[in-house]
């Protein structure tokens, strides 16, 4: 058996592993720090920060669905000001690289966030959401038309030198032609995917479970059409992906790997075990020493 | 971390006793705190559900839960059977203050009661007055009433007027001979904001246990909030339990 090396270096960022949250799903870091030291991780990615605070929808915001749950958050976060005073400081401090994921509702706030964050030194990537389907205004509408995508990212390219990943959105005719705008407009990378929009019915009241009716899906059930959608993005552009979708397991990581993703982004699961992500870095490890392969590159687009 | 199902009782129709042993930090414990349990394994169902601790015993290193079988996911854990373990989260939450003052009333409905028994334990056992409103839908439902009543007063109510004075536990509010110094309540929210109006108009403080749909459970997802003055709270870690006069019902 060989020891199998999971360094990774995602556009320049050296990770000492490629598994790390999905944003939204791991706070700020400091929730989860209690079960582990966030250093085990490849990265921590931060949840939304818009300019200002945003209070989020109204409850219900979680329902679950078979082998999945619905999510209507909303977005909800302290605003920027506060992020950079209260939260990223002790996640920068973390040894591990943070990435922070960026919102709007128009090209004007998504610049002015992404600049002050990278202008504060405490972030190592950005990821542009353009993917979130429960807010009015902004959110997904910057993500499904390739016009306004590529306008997005020309203008968010301009203010920050820092690593930009774009997370896309599945609810699309094709994927693909969405992350080539963003990648033309100067995107270093991808995250593929945010959640299916779903819906949950409640029976006795007669009305959607989730307050906000729709909601985005995630969770296993999902993780096919993550699978599918990182195996096109592989074939279609030339930069580094993250896969994310229903990763519970090293082997559903090591699956992505195959289809073509650099990295993993692990969402759900943190909610079914606190622990699932250094669990998932030591299934990945074991599976790699079995069957003999030394890297992640060794196995990365096995399939292809 | 795994419990062990010591014992299962189902003590009302679909509302279940469990008694749960292993490593865990009963000796924190506050009323009001819960644990966040997973059911089945973890794909199908992929959220834990919290359930509040009834009653813990730090001598002989075991919790009870009771909780409504509401669901898939507490169908499937009322059929663990004893010696079974099952993945739990906890002691997670912010539980009831103890109070400086000397009578307490309690205020529970339905399955909003069961955080109540571990408090009133506590505070009869540190001599307070303790008086319990207790409702439920018919007479039927209930559960723990003589365990209740070893502790001190308690007045019943049902829906169908089964047991007890008809209506919720709020209507046995009227009564009350002396108004107590602090309240404690758990159970629906319309029972509560009724609580609330009645307490603010009495001048009395207190605190609500609330329930909310909930995913991570330590704060990290946002998921289960609830609208207090100071804005939107996590119902998991902020919570669950809230000053009466913050909590925006």
């Amino acid at each position: 058996m060989r020891a199998a090396n999971l360094a990774v270096q995602c556009a320049g960022v050296p990770m000492r592993n490629p598994v790390m949250p999905a944003s939204g799903c791991f706070g700020w870091g400091r929730e989860y720090s209690r079960y582990y030291p966030l250093r085990t991780l490849g990265s921590v990615v931060a949840k939304a920060v818009t300019k200002e605070a945003r209070p989020g929808n109204d409850t219900p915001r979680i329902a679950e669905t078979p082998g999945g749950m619905l999510n209507a958050i909303g977005l909800a976060n302290p605003g920027l000001e506060r992020v950079l005073a209260d939260e990223l400081p002790w996640l920068a401090g973390q040894d591990v690289p943070v990435w922070v994921n960026v919102a709007g509702s128009d090209e004007e706030e998504y610049c002015m966030v992404a600049a002050a964050i990278d202008a504060s030194g405490m972030a190592d990537v950005l990821e542009l959401n353009v993917s979130c389907p429960n807010v009015k205004r902004g959110g997904l509408a910057f993500g499904t038309e390739p016009s306004i995508l590529k306008g997005l990212v020309t203008a968010v390219r301009r203010v920050t030198d820092l690593p930009l990943f774009v997370k896309l959105t599945p609810n699309v005719t094709d994927a693909g032609v969405l992350a080539e705008a963003a990648v033309a407009a100067g995107a270093d990378g991808l995250t593929a995917m945010n959640t299916l929009r779903g819906m949950a019915i409640d029976l006795d009241r007669r009305c959607p479970v989730l307050a906000n009716g729709q909601g985005g899906l995630s969770g296993p059930a999902v993780k096919p059409v993550a699978l599918a959608m990182v195996y096109q993005l592989a074939r279609t552009v030339d930069v580094p992906i993250i896969g994310c979708g229903g990763i519970q397991s090293g082997t559903d990581a090591v699956e992505f790997i195959m289809a073509g993703a650099d990295a993993v982004q692990v969402g759900t699961a943190n909610f079914t075990d606190p622990y699932a992500m250094p669990r998932i870095i030591a299934e990945m490890q074991t599976w790699m020493e079995r069957s003999g392969a030394a890297s992640i590159a060794e196995i990365k687009g096995a399939v292809h | 971390m795994e419990l062990k199902v010591l014992s299962k009782n189902e003590v009302a129709t679909g509302v279940w006793e469990m008694t749960l042993g292993g490593d865990f930090s009963y000796e924190t414990v506050q009323p009001g705190q819960f644990i966040h349990v997973q059911v089945g394994d973890g794909i199908t169902h992929v959220l834990r559900r919290p359930i509040s601790i009834a009653d813990v015993s730090v001598s002989a290193g075991n919790l009870t839960i009771l909780f409504r079988m509401a669901g898939r996911g507490t169908r499937w854990l009322s059929q663990a059977r004893i010696g079974d373990n099952l993945s739990v989260m906890g002691p997670l939450g912010r539980g009831f203050p103890m109070t400086q003052a000397k009578t307490a009333l309690l205020v529970g409905g339905g399955i909003g009661i069961p955080p109540l028994y571990l408090l009133a334990r506590r505070l009869a056992e540190q001599g307070k007055a303790v008086t319990t409103l207790l409702g439920w839908a018919s007479a039927e439902d209930r559960f723990w009433l003589p365990a209740f009543e070893r502790l001190g007063h308690v007045e019943i109510s049902t829906e169908d007027g089964s047991l007890g004075m008809r209506g919720t536990a709020v209507d046995a509010l009227a009564v009350l001979e002396n108004l107590p110094d602090t309240i404690y309540a758990c159970g629906p929210r319309p029972m509560l904001a009724a609580l609330k109006r009645w307490a603010l108009r009495h001048g009395k403080r207190g605190w609500f246990s609330m329930e909310e749909r909930m995913a991570c459970g330590v704060g990290a997802c946002g998921g289960c909030v609830c609208r207090t003055e100071g804005g939107m709270e996590t119902v998991c870690s902020d919570g669950p339990v809230f000053a009466l006069d913050e909590v925006m019902l």
